[in-house]
């Protein structure tokens, strides 16, 4: 808006360009008001049955997201690993409530604790935390595109686990009939009541990351982000910021893990490759670094893309993922050219 | 950006932990291959096999790597589109052309690509020289109808594979005629140094021609030549995608970035994206190349190994000399360095950076789609593989010291050894996590790798 | 700005909100009388059982049209709704709600793969929505519940028969290299233990997850072990063609045995040579059956191929058997009429005589064969490249 209309230019033109100028500066107001607008229509087009999956997918990402931004956006590391301790909330819900005893005959017995969820959640939130305090000693010691290069090697190894510990993971086989929320008498079985407790859990992340990135922590990770450095200069302890943000977003992240396997009520491997890991990456890059709400609207957009193509009339339905796939490839090609700070974010990558 | 930097805190006792490190390893595998002599050597094959894919992985990551200091994924994106190139050519021929599919889209966007390359090329090579003698208008629509005719043609290529040994064999032709000229030409002055050069080019002329002709004519007559025209097109199609890309996009990100994640999620972008569509046209399952020669196995010392495989650590081989040569004795090498260790100053001097930095991203992409389509050859091509051949020729190259090329070869082959005799007592499946131990265990204790860089 | 935004949130959620009410309250839609009876396709369409999905989604369209152009069922024509399981559990279950929720069937044809079968099975049961595979041969699917049928003989019959095969044929040491999927690790499951019943000792075991291309290693430390035959449970044809030509590379000149994967057309055209005299123990469609060798004729004249003969019969089968029962009861929602019909049909088709289900919606009446690979210049597309050697011995 710094150029003013040539005076020649009659009135009405003149708004209309100061319109159109207005809405350049505003892909903020644009973005917010696409994806939400998408999803209002998408919830008229497709009715509740399968927007309550949509909207626990939602959810699921969300919180997977938010947390990652946290040491991504507000931190400024660029971790690949995060999928890693998606899939350890996962598996760890899952080997400790799942009660299934599998045939010997035909497949690796694990051991069963057939724990409730409740007591099996923290779990895992505390076991994703407790190999992020591993791995974060290795990753403190890296920056920039080596700590991405080691964060996707972590992402690997993870993965790797998953498939091949057959006495733990029951690997490719993956893990069936895991709990469901449930304490006391109360019981949160349809797909409704999950969806309103995984919407709570998100919830809680979304006030947990707010308040950590508005507290004087937030700020000195900001500094830490901006310039390293100098926040060491001034007397903070970097290393030791940058290792409990990191702890404390692979525990939301290990929680996001306990919610998806729950439910699916069935886990294996797959689920945790490196390409999500990717994927997730590039929706929070997409939504907007160090943005709380980005993340949110960077996984709704991304969510309703996967869903809304499920509709495309000239795409087979087995390629979808794929497309959805390359439609984020060539967003986040146009984003880093025009728009590095994503959609809504206010920092540059 | 020196790599050292980086690092905080090597003392000496660190030091002194990785030597031990080290020193276990190498006691492990001589205990190994004391165990069983004939399964060591059968595992050093294997291993040698796929460490010459790895090599020529990692000497093109680190060539590309030491000149534009970013980690450029999109390279994993020409090595699965080298080895796809040669399925999307010849998959008429395996498998009873089950999964042949022409995409009459991918053929007009490669074709594009290509027309775009050609017409910059042109711009870059020519334009200085012949701007004085011909009108803008002139040299516009030649280069134009220049570029335009090779985009058509890699269409034309494109879209009837079938033939290709036909189709290709006037630019085989031309490739051969003009190589000859030049190296008749190059004698020459050697033999009579200051001679004028028009009279004697005119002269040898009929010779270059014909030895072009016949070689086109071999080639037309030579079913079995499709296969290997097909690696030549799809190697020359990645280098142009690799080139487009430098020229199209990271050039202008890279005025703008502040910090080289940009580049790096930027390129992470184009390899999602290309991944992708690669399995939006080919689906996801692994595929298997059409046989090329040597499958038969071969028992050197107790142990088996394919022709194809030699062939495969020959190339590595050659690959590296070539570098060398280029790098080392040419004026180009000389310009790559300088760009690589200053761009402003390579850029003050005189040096067209944004040509050399493009020929730099087209030898890496084809260096890369050579290394892809050796490895579909060997075992098979699947979406994927770009993703995990990138990040072993990475591993590779951290191993061997990035920004030396003998580092990168060595550097592979001892990822490939390492990986094998790694799963010697453990299941084959830890075979990704043993290389990434490997990658993690040498930037924490050696991050210059084995051979630094000079 | 900022207010114009929150307003902006507000407004949007609040719409959302109710419009969210607004659907949960509409009632389902009423199925009509005369409409077509819709049955719901569940298939590997892609991923590692790709070749299967798409010969049975193939093998039912060709049903479906036959029925059609004889009139269709009670006048009604017969459609199917078909979705991609891609061979796990989680995109199942996502076809499964897709098929349930969003079209609304009630009665699925499906799957190919055991793992996508055990993935939905449990939501079919639950929710009263009959799951009836051509494929799908895990054991556990035979406890899957109520509603869940298959024509598709278990895995453990199949390994059962392996270890027949291989112990009556001289073989004391075996070595096994298995998918990690649930099908493959089934049938070295049971092949194993009956071997071991029998007498023979396992020299070496290795696994490679789906989407290996280099299996070079593993084998070389399974032909170190020096066992008399190879095992390859294979889940995809790609990885069991691949392995048979990677295991001759590395000089191994043993016998080879496997399942139908290892046999299939696209496993044998990758293996070429290697494969020539590998022993498959596989359902299959005997030469006798004048009904199987029909549909298959017809099925090449339509499709111009033909693999995997013993699965387009199945599927085939799975079609004529639903449209049976569906002119019983004449309804597409009625999942219990549906499954009291299947109960007490007995059926003759592609894939055999007079078979039928017992109390677990498992088939009876159908046995395993045995097939040895011919040479590569006298396998065509009528012997599907292998001869049938007879049935499975049994001790």
């Amino acid at each position: 808006m710094n150029a003013t209309p040539p005076r020649l230019v009659p009135a009405a033109m003149r708004a209309r360009i100061g319109l159109i100028a207005a809405s350049r500066g505003n892909v903020e107001l644009w973005a917010n008001l696409a994806v939400l607008t998408w999803a209002v229509a998408f919830l008229v087009w497709q009715g509740t049955g399968f927007a309550v999956t949509v909207g626990t997918v939602f959810a699921i990402w969300a919180i997977l997201a938010v947390s990652l931004n946290l040491v991504v956006g507000f931190t400024g590391l660029l971790s690949i690993a995060h999928v890693g301790f998606f899939g350890i909330g996962a598996y760890s819900m899952a080997i400790l409530t799942s009660g299934t005893s599998y045939d010997a005959l035909r497949t690796d017995a694990i051991p069963t604790f057939g724990w409730p969820f409740f007591a099996a959640l923290p779990v895992s939130a505390l076991a994703a935390g407790l190999v992020a305090a591993v791995v974060g000693v290795v990753l403190n010691r890296f920056r920039d595109d080596i700590f991405v290069l080691v964060t996707f090697g972590f992402a690997i190894i993870s993965y790797s686990v998953f498939l091949n510990w057959n006495e733990l993971t029951r690997g490719a086989f993956g893990i069936h009939d895991i709990a469901r929320p449930a304490a006391g008498g109360l019981v949160l079985d349809s797909d409704g009541e999950f969806l309103a407790f995984t919407l709570l859990c998100l919830a809680l992340t979304v006030a947990v990351s707010w308040l950590l990135v508005s507290s004087s922590f937030g700020r000195v990770l900001l500094a830490i982000r901006e310039d390293e450095g100098a926040a060491e200069v001034f007397g903070y302890r970097v290393a030791h910021y940058k290792f409990t943000v990191w702890i404390i977003s692979a525990m939301l992240a290990g929680i996001a893990g306990g919610l998806f396997s729950s439910w699916t009520r069935f886990v294996d491997p797959y689920s945790f490759v490196l390409l999500e890991s990717i994927v997730l990456v590039s929706v929070v890059i997409l939504g907007g670094l160090a943005t709380i709400w980005g993340s949110l609207l960077g996984v709704m957009a991304f969510v309703l893309l996967e869903e809304g193509m499920r509709f495309v009339p000239f795409l087979p339905n087995e390629s979808i993922g794929q497309a959805r796939q390359a439609v984020l490839g060539v967003l986040l090609v146009l984003l880093m050219l025009f728009r590095p700070q994503g959609l809504v974010g206010k920092y540059r990558l | 950006m020196p790599l050292p930097e980086q690092f905080i805190g090597r003392g000496d006792h660190q030091r002194r932990l990785g030597v031990a490190l080290a020193a276990l390893v190498i006691a492990y595998i001589s205990w190994k291959v004391l165990q069983s002599p004939e399964q060591a050597l059968q595992f050093t094959y294997n291993g040698l096999s796929v460490g010459a894919v790895y090599a020529l992985l990692a000497m093109g990551f680190t060539v590309v790597y030491s000149t534009v200091w970013f980690f450029d994924l999109s390279y994993g994106a020409a090595a699965a589109m080298g080895a796809y190139g040669v399925f999307y050519l010849r998959s008429q021929e395996a498998l009873g052309g089950q999964y042949e599919g022409n995409n009459p889209i991918v053929n007009v966007v490669l074709g594009a690509v290509v027309a775009g390359v050609v017409g910059w090329a042109l711009h870059a090579a020519l334009s200085g020289r012949l701007r004085a003698r011909f009108r803008r208008g002139t040299l516009l629509l030649a280069a134009g109808a220049l570029s335009a005719g090779s985009g058509l043609y890699t269409v034309l290529v494109l879209a009837f594979p079938a033939e290709i040994n036909l189709l290709l064999s006037p630019a085989v032709c031309a490739v051969t005629a003009l190589l000859s000229s030049w190296a008749l030409c190059r004698l020459y002055r050697v033999l009579r140094p200051g001679a004028r050069l028009a009279p004697f080019v005119a002269a040898s002329a009929p010779v270059s021609g014909a030895a072009g002709l016949a070689c086109a004519l071999l080639v037309a007559g030579a079913d079995g030549s499709r296969l290997y025209l097909s690696w030549a097109v799809s190697c020359a199609v990645a280098g142009a995608v690799g080139l487009a890309l430098y020229r199209g996009l990271y050039i202008y990100m890279r005025e703008r970035a502040h910090s080289p994640l940009v580049m790096l999620v930027a390129s992470l972008g184009v390899l999602l994206a290309v991944t992708a569509a690669i399995t939006l046209v080919f689906e996801s399952a692994p595929r298997p190349l059409p046989e090329a020669f040597g499958s038969d196995p071969r028992t050197i010392g107790g142990a088996s190994i394919k022709g194809f495989n030699l062939f495969t650590i020959g190339v590595a081989v050659a690959g590296l000399l070539f570098l060398r040569l280029l790098l080392g004795a040419t004026t180009f090498g000389k310009q790559v360095r300088a760009v690589g260790d200053d761009e402003e100053v390579a850029k003050v001097v005189g040096i067209n950076t944004t040509v050399v930095i493009a020929t730099v991203f087209f030898i890496g992409a084809v260096l890369a789609a050579l290394a892809g389509l050796l490895s579909g050859h060997d075992t098979a091509v699947q979406p994927r593989m770009g993703l995990l051949l990138l990040v072993k020729g990475w591993i590779a190259s951290v191993v061997g010291g990035i920004g030396n090329l003998y580092g990168a070869l060595l550097g592979g082959f001892a990822l490939g050894l390492v990986e094998q005799f790694g799963i010697w007592d453990l299941a084959g499946e830890w075979r990704d996590l043993i290389s990434f131990v490997v990658l993690i265990l040498f930037l924490s204790f050696w991050p210059t790798g084995l051979l630094p860089r000079r | 700005m900022r207010r114009l935004r929150g307003t902006l949130l507000a407004g949007s959620l609040s719409v959302l909100l109710v419009i969210a009410g607004a659907v949960a309250c509409d009632g389902d839609e009423e199925s009509d009388e005369t409409g077509p009876l819709r049955i719901g396709v569940m298939e590997s369409v892609t991923g590692p059982g790709e070749t299967y999905g798409t010969v049975a989604v193939q093998a039912k369209q060709m049903a479906v049209d036959e029925i059609n152009a004889a009139g269709g069922i009670n006048g009604r024509p017969l459609e199917l709704v078909v979705e991609d399981e891609k061979c796990n559990a989680q995109d199942a279950i996502t076809a499964y709600q897709k098929l349930t929720d969003v079209d609304g069937v009630k009665i699925i044809l499906g799957t190919s793969c055991s793992g996508a079968m055990l993935g939905a099975a449990p939501l079919a049961e639950e929710d009263g929505v009959i799951l009836f595979s051509g494929l799908a041969t895990n054991p556990d699917i035979a406890n899957a519940g109520d509603f869940i049928f298959r024509t598709a003989i278990s895995d453990t019959q199949v390994g059962v028969d392996t270890g027949n095969v291989m112990w009556s044929d001289g073989i004391r040491r075996l070595a096994t290299i298995t998918e990690l999927t649930d099908y493959a690790e089934g049938v070295r499951r049971t092949t194993v233990a009956q071997f071991e019943t029998l007498g023979g000792e396992v020299v070496g075991a290795e696994s490679y997850a789906s989407d290996t291309t280099d299996f070079r290693t593993q084998l070389t430390k399974l032909v170190e072990a020096d066992p008399d035959a190879l095992h390859i449970a294979a889940q995809s044809e790609f990885a069991g063609g691949t392995i048979v030509k990677q295991v001759r590379e590395i000089g191994y000149d043993g016998p080879l045995y496997g399942e139908v994967v290892a046999a299939g057309t696209t496993a044998l055209e990758i293996a070429g040579d290697a494969a020539t005299g590998l022993k498959v123990i596989t359902a299959d469609i005997d030469p006798a059956n004048q009904r199987g060798t029909a549909v298959l004729s017809r099925f090449l004249e339509r499709y111009g191929y033909v693999t995997l003969p013993w699965y387009v019969g199945s599927a085939y089968d799975d079609v004529y058997i639903a449209a049976e029962c569906l002119r019983m009861t004449n309804d597409d929602q009625d999942a219990a009429g549906f499954r009291d019909c299947l109960y007490a049909i007995t059926w003759s088709g592609a894939i055999g005589e007079g078979y039928s289900f017992d109390e677990n919606g498992e088939v009876v009446g159908l046995t395993n064969i045995v097939a040895e690979v011919l040479p590569p210049a006298e396998r065509t597309a009528e012997n599907f490249g292998y001869r049938v050697l007879g049935p499975a011995p049994t001790n």
